[in-house]
């Protein structure tokens, strides 16, 4: 992968990936499927995790599975106008992007 | 290493951050080990790195986002002298890593993992080495191109630890009311917020910027002819101590020359030589008047303009601050 993802692509990414499961999902599926769209490493995702809990984007709660406790985390309020946000956010720059890259191939 | 093993080093690598981060962290990865199952222990192990770099991580993590108001006027207080030990130490490691280490790479996900790691520290101190030692890990890991990547987004918050975490302790702790910057940023929108207000002071410095260089000509001249003004006002008054100071000089050497004219005078013609002394000693206090006034003048004047071209520079650079 050439570009690199900053900060907030990450958290929309994390964002989006996790709201995309109405019942909550956990951090080892998060990390999967994060990683099956960007190159991390499976590290760097509980600091990510963390960061969008106390900033009350997430929330966390713990359900029973497969005998054990399994901590879940779910989009809230919050995080779902975040989300929104970064989305809308992305189409105006990937939008911008695409013009200029077309615009570019025109020209040749 | 296994996983219990894994796990017991951690919980003490993270005995000094606060007993709720360390639980949240140590079930978030005992979740995980659970979840990922055991035939993919030694999987999830190598892909996590040592338990010292997922440590740093982590703390990094809470450095960067805070931690439930631990912050103070003067930063982070708590395990925030132990964390930056660490990262001095991490750098100190670093260091060795980046110059001896070119062709080693790590074993398990190529070398990204440790330069990553040591970029994020350093990234948040040492910018320049922290680039440097990050390139010699790339060049010894396997995936370069992955190294590139993932030291970079490292790099990148690493870096925000002094910018972000400035930013995260607006965003964090308005309750706390240290946000004296700005605390336009609601709860709700605090990315939007900041975005207008870095846009704000960016269109501001700009604007300025454009106006000084439009109205450089007006204000250029301005300053250089009130400069002029007061260099001339400067080098009247010395001209009038200078003068005061000859006219007084030739007064007293003329009382000089009189007086010898005189007293050989009054040999030969006695009067006429008593008129010359008189002349002489009149002329001899004319000239210590004037030289008194000059110095009277000086004693003055001197203070009383130096006074005047301060408060005239003070007037205006005080104008081109209000302009700005």
């Amino acid at each position: 992968m050439v570009f690199n993802t900053g900060a907030a692509l990450l958290d929309a990414i994390v964002l989006a990936v996790v709201s995309s499961e109405t019942e909550g999902t956990y951090g080892y599926k998060i990390t999967q499927e994060v990683r099956m769209v960007i190159e991390i490493s499976e590290s760097t995702l509980y600091p990510v995790l963390r960061r969008l809990q106390k900033d009350e984007c997430l929330e966390v709660y713990d359900m029973e599975c497969a005998g054990r406790n399994r901590r879940y985390y779910k989009v809230t309020e919050k995080g779902r106008a975040q989300l929104n946000l970064y989305i809308s956010e992305w189409y105006r720059y990937s939008a911008k992007l695409n013009s200029i890259f077309e615009g570019g191939l025109k020209h040749e | 290493m296994n996983r219990a093993e894994f796990m017991r080093r951690l919980t003490e690598l993270l005995g000094d951050v606060p007993p709720t981060e360390r639980e949240e962290a140590i079930q978030y990865y005992s979740d995980y080990f659970d979840d990922a199952g055991a035939e993919n222990e030694s999987g999830v192990i190598a892909s996590l790195g040592t338990p010292e770099e997922l440590a740093r991580t982590i703390k990094a993590g809470l450095s960067d986002g805070g931690n439930g108001g631990e912050f103070t006027e003067s930063g982070f207080s708590g395990y925030t002298q132990a964390h930056k030990d660490e990262v001095m130490r991490a750098a100190d490691i670093s260091g060795t890593q980046g110059n001896a280490g070119t062709g080693a790479g790590q074993p398990n996900s190529g070398g990204w993992t440790a330069a990553g790691q040591t970029g994020m520290d350093q990234g948040s101190q040492f910018g320049k080495e922290a680039s440097s030692s990050g390139g010699a890990g790339n060049s010894g890991g396997a995936q370069s191109g992955n190294a590139y990547y993932e030291n970079d987004y490292y790099r990148r918050t690493g870096g925000d630890g002094v910018y972000g975490g400035r930013e995260d302790t607006r965003r964090y702790n308005n309750p706390y009311g240290q946000d004296s910057a700005g605390g336009a940023s609601g709860a709700g929108t605090s990315y939007q917020g900041q975005g207008q207000k870095q846009g704000m002071s960016g269109g501001t410095i700009a604007v300025i910027v454009i106006l000084a260089v439009l109205t450089s000509p007006v204000w250029i001249g301005l300053l250089g002819g009130l400069v002029g003004l007061a260099g001339g006002i400067l080098a009247a008054v010395l001209c009038i101590f200078l003068a005061f100071l000859i006219v007084g000089a030739a007064l007293l050497v003329a009382a000089v020359v009189l007086l010898v004219v005189g007293i050989s005078a009054m040999f030969s013609t006695p009067l006429g030589g008593l008129c010359i002394v008189g002349t002489a000693l009149i002329s001899f206090a004319a000239g210590l008047v004037f030289i008194w006034l000059m110095v009277l003048m000086a004693g003055m004047a001197i203070p009383a303009l130096v006074r005047g071209i301060v408060s005239l520079c003070q007037r205006i650079f005080h104008r081109g601050g209000v302009r700005a």
